[in-house]
């Protein structure tokens, strides 16, 4: 422990960077915008914008503020975050509630996730994901040896996340609920609260989640749709199967970039959540593996760390936004390949929006700061190791 | 394991990396399936076969048609209600409707019609074009167009919105209409086409007057169908209410319903033509044997118990040609004690009741003719006069093939002959025979039986046609009523059955009127005139031979009788338009004086007819 404690009195130190972890989110980044750039050129110019329009509204109008927010989530104190966690939280939770207010909320797609700011939509669901995995981070590690005193430890972070989810399903927007509870759950089962909770939780939980499918004509239509992709009243699964579509013409090579067609006109609104139906018509099966492969090498850097870093808030951060990064980037790629109902999950780094880079940007800052952590103690302790050598 | 919560942590990570595998091998699946190659393969246009009746003329067949939709971001926001509103207009629909359901529909994408001609969407082109409108769509798919429109809509059905078979000879024959896209040449595949026995001519006109019987009888519906009696080819085949092939999705399903072949329904009087045919060809009774009608049938039950079947007068002694005659229930009844409950079943099973026809029918119903196992006391008698057994038309129908074919039941055909897109002949429908169980001697008194029923005292004189021999029957039948499942008292089926001409049937034609709601509900009333004009209607059209129709039969030898040559007798005739060639053996005459002015025909002469003619005379006759 002492080699951990003459660590963090350490200056920042370059070596603490994990290069292969920053290669990848710079890749993933990159071709993100690449590809964005190729898929929404034609949408673009059939809704009468330039053919740049959304990947240049991505690059200088978006970036720059989740720029910002990377490099605070490396550099602002995991410390100064859990002060200040709590306050967030319920700021996040009002956030919620504007799309709700009418006047400042704005519906668009049958659901109410954005409110006007300025020229452009904010999605505070989106916002609301990191900041889940933080506050469920410190409250569940700071109670972490109380967590069998269900009422008293487990059961007040529920409430807030139940709000915040409610909120959201409020919002009419099923799919981000599914997200955040998914990532909600994860957070709840690392933290290593028992599972007589999760059993109870999915008592309640499964039958709600039933009815609210049952109980909505335009969720059961999209279920419906799913099951059976030729009954489509409502023209659901149009873009599921026009990605389809461009996954087959895709085959193992793709089309190269640029190259792609059924993107032009096929797939309505494909700058959004079916982007990555371009990427794969444009580079095939194997553009599709690289990208998984990004992400896994990616996630591996992540998780690896979880079983280096002795902080149990660094490695409960990591754990957290690791698998809301990964759940969502699957989710995604999975309604694009209609293996899941069709959801609005945007596709991290891929998909244009300005709200989601936000979110992955600060998830991504957090992560690359828990890993700074990690390497720091483990190369300081492999140092202190030499320095017993040496001594 | 010192380490706080590993096996919670592997869980996760494996859970998402199986999530991950899935969704890979969900990709390699969906990309290498079809392998593309460099680009788009080329992509082969599959052109459905046509659907033609049995002369060639067209009734269904491929075209373009266009999908128009809408994309809700793309919408210019501030002229949205404006140009949805152009957009409406050109597409024929209510403008301020459009405008409400785009609003209202939580997608962003709709359509806002479907299948629309081409000349529309060239109009919306335009349109589109001038206003400088975005955000509308227009996608090309193949469509199928019915030129004919109603004319025979059940038997023709129609294809869904992918242009594969969902009703009617389009479901029966997706395998030859469909085209093959392995098959094709040059980007192109063609379908089979399909020629139906029906003719138009005869489906036109029959539906004609089917129509106008359904309205005068303010009827639920009217089936008709009519048979060639040699072949079993179907000539007509009617169901109404029916509904624009074209726009069968605005139509009411009712409509949908194929009342010929899947409709049943208790026949009525008109099956004991069937029940008698079964009772004599099984030996039942022959045309002497006579029973008694005494205004109804009563018969005791080996349990005690006295079944009475009622008849609708008092016939006295009846034999085979009077109970056809007269219609008499209890006469059919005593007849029918004459053979086994097996015996009658397993006969009229023979004639195709309780089975399907086999009409080339994507779906037929068997109708309901219970296993004589089920039958009650009553049964054997009820049957016989045509309730306790569900018919459709098209059985009703071709039973009666077996009394035109001298005992042959034939299997009715709707499919006449496939042809390959370039025109080579793939297959002609036979005739196909079902098995012979009656003699041709009782074929025949079964028909002149029937012919009886147009006499002047029988049901179907409103049938008869004076100068063509017809065998006919008619029947009222009581229909149930689903809610009381008892008889209902409002509700009937009035339905005729003629072959004709009776001598050498040619043509059987078979119709109920469901449901009448008009003057009367007999089938004597109201069906057998509609019988009687649909006879006429076939008898014209093919020219089959009547009585006072003067058909002679030509020699082949042309014979022009030479003309008389003209004589003068006592008196003056009127040579009045008479040619100059028949006046040259005038010429020869000693004792008159004849004075030929001009060329041509005579045009004036002197003296005038009818003056005495006298020797040494002179005739002046002008020409011109």
């Amino acid at each position: 422990m002492s080699a951990a404690a003459f660590a963090m009195e350490k200056p920042v130190d370059r070596t603490r960077n994990d290069y292969v972890l920053l290669v990848c989110l710079l890749l993933l980044a990159g071709l993100g915008l690449v590809n964005l750039y190729s898929a929404s050129y034609g949408y673009a110019v059939a809704i009468g914008k330039e053919p740049g329009y959304f990947a240049f509204r991505q690059a200088f109008i978006f970036l720059p503020p989740a720029l910002l927010a990377f490099l605070a989530g490396t550099f602002v104190k995991f410390d100064t975050v859990r002060r200040l966690i709590g306050p967030a939280m319920l700021l996040a939770i009002l956030l919620l509630a504007l799309p709700l207010v009418p006047g400042i909320g704005i519906t668009k797609n049958g659901a109410s996730r954005w409110f006007g700011v300025g020229r452009f939509m904010f999605q505070p669901s989106e916002l609301f994901k990191p900041l889940l995995v933080l506050y469920l981070a410190h409250i569940l590690g700071k109670k972490s040896d109380r967590l069998s005193d269900l009422v008293n430890s487990v059961l007040p972070p529920l409430i807030i996340a139940a709000a915040g989810i409610g909120l959201v399903l409020l919002q009419n927007d099923f799919s981000t609920a599914i997200v955040l509870t998914l990532i909600a759950v994860v957070m709840f089962w690392v933290a290593e609260v028992p599972v007589v909770f999760f059993t109870a939780l999915a008592s309640i939980g499964i039958p709600l989640f039933a009815l609210m499918v049952l109980t909505s004509d335009y969720r059961l239509k999209r279920v419906l749709g799913f099951l059976v992709p030729s009954f489509d009243p409502a023209d659901i699964s149009y873009q599921v199967n026009g990605s389809l579509r461009a996954i087959r013409s895709g085959g193992l090579w793709g089309k190269g970039f640029g190259q792609g067609v059924l993107k032009l006109r096929n797939i309505p609104e494909v700058q959004s959540d079916f982007v990555f139906a371009a990427w794969v018509e444009e580079t095939g099966l194997l553009g599709m593996l690289l990208f998984v492969a990004l992400w896994a090498v990616f996630l591996v850097r992540v998780f690896a760390a979880v079983f280096r870093v002795s902080d149990h808030y660094a490695a409960l951060v990591l754990l957290g936004m690791g698998s809301y990064l990964g759940l969502q980037t699957l989710l995604n790629i999975a309604v694009v390949s209609g293996v899941v109902p069709a959801t609005g999950i945007p596709l991290p780094f891929f998909s244009a929006g300005g709200s989601s880079l936000l979110s992955v940007a600060i998830a991504s800052g957090c992560i690359n700061q828990a890993v700074r952590l990690s390497r720091g103690q483990a190369i300081t302790a492999a140092s202190a190791d030499r320095v017993v050598n040496y001594v | 394991m010192e380490r706080p919560g590993l096996i919670r942590r592997i869980i996760v990570l494996g859970c998402l990396g199986l999530f991950a595998l899935a969704i890979v091998w969900r990709y390699a699946g969906l990309a290498l399936a079809t392998p593309s190659g460099a680009g788009l393969a080329p992509r082969v246009v599959q052109v459905r076969g046509s659907i033609h009746d049995r002369s060639g003329r067209l009734l269904a067949v491929d075209t373009d048609l266009y999908d128009v939709s809408v994309w809700k971001p793309a919408l210019d926001s501030t002229r949205q209600a404006e140009q949805l509103g152009l957009v409406a207009t050109s597409l024929q629909l209510d403008a301020a409707e459009l405008v409400r359901r785009v609003d209202d529909v939580p997608n962003d994408f709709l359509y806002l019609a479907r299948r629309i001609d081409s000349d529309t969407v060239r109009q919306l082109i335009d349109l589109i074009e001038a206003n400088g409108i975005v955000g509308i769509n227009i996608d090309r798919v193949a469509g199928r167009v019915y030129p004919e429109k109603n004319l025979a809509a059940q038997l023709i059905g129609f294809v869904g919105t992918d242009n594969t078979g969902l009703a009617g000879a389009e479901a029966a024959f997706e395998n030859d209409l469909r085209a093959d896209p392995a098959g094709g040449r040059a980007g192109f595949a063609y379908g089979n086409s399909v020629f139906l026995t029906i003719d138009v001519d005869i489906q036109f006109r029959l539906e004609q007057i089917c129509r106008e019987a359904m309205a005068e009888n303010v009827a639920e519906a009217v089936v008709m169908v009519a048979l060639e009696a040699r072949t079993g080819k179907v000539l007509a085949y009617i169901s109404l209410p029916d509904f624009d092939l074209n726009h069968f999705l605005d139509a009411d399903q009712a409509a949908w319903t194929d009342r010929v072949s899947i409709y049943t329904y208790e026949p009525g009087s008109v099956f004991k033509v069937f029940s008698l045919a079964s009772l004599l060809s099984l030996g039942g009774i022959d045309q002497a044997s006579s029973f008694i009608c005494d205004g109804s049938f009563e018969r005791a039950t080996s349990g005690g118990e006295t079944i009475t079947i009622r008849c609708l007068g008092t016939h006295g002694q009846v034999n085979l040609t009077k109970i056809l005659e007269y219609s008499c229930n209890a006469g059919a009844a005593g007849a029918s004690e004459t053979v086994t409950t097996g015996d009658f079943y397993q006969r009229l099973n023979a004639f195709g009741f309780g089975q399907r026809p086999g009409a080339d029918r994507p779906s037929e119903s068997s109708g309901l003719f219970r296993d004589p196992d089920s039958w009650s006391a009553r049964s054997k008698p009820t049957i016989a006069m045509g309730q306790e057994i569900l018919v459709t038309a098209m059985q009703m129908a071709s039973a009666a093939t077996v009394l035109a074919n001298e005992g042959t039941l034939l299997r009715p055909r709707t499919l006449e002959a496939v042809y390959s897109h370039s025109g080579e002949l793939l297959m002609a429908a036979p005739v196909v025979p079902q098995g012979r169980f009656m003699t041709a001697e009782d074929a025949r008194i079964i028909l002149d039986a029937m012919e009886a029923v147009t006499l002047e005292s029988g049901t179907g004189r409103r049938a008869r046609i004076d100068d063509l021999r017809m065998s006919v029957k008619t029947g009222t039948a009581q229909m149930i009523d689903p809610a009381t499942r008892r008889y209902s008292d409002d509700d009937f089926i009035a339905s005729t059955l003629a072959l004709f001409p009776s001598e050498d049937p040619q043509y059987i034609v078979y119709t109920a009127i469901i449901k009448p709601r008009g003057e009367s509900i007999y089938g004597g009333r109201i069906a057998a005139p509609l019988i009687r004009e649909a006879a006429l209607l076939i008898a014209d059209l093919y020219g089959t031979a009547r009585g006072t129709t003067p058909v002679a039969t030509h020699s082949g030898r042309v014979v022009l009788s030479s003309p008389l040559a003209i004589d003068i007798g006592g008196t003056m005739p009127d040579l009045s338009g008479v040619p100059k060639r028949l006046l040259t053996s005038l010429l020869t005459r000693r004792d008159l004086i004849i004075d030929l002015q001009g060329d041509g025909y005579v045009a004036e002469q002197s003296p005038a007819p009818g003056t005495p003619v006298e020797s040494g005379m002179t005739i002046v006759l002008r020409l011109r």
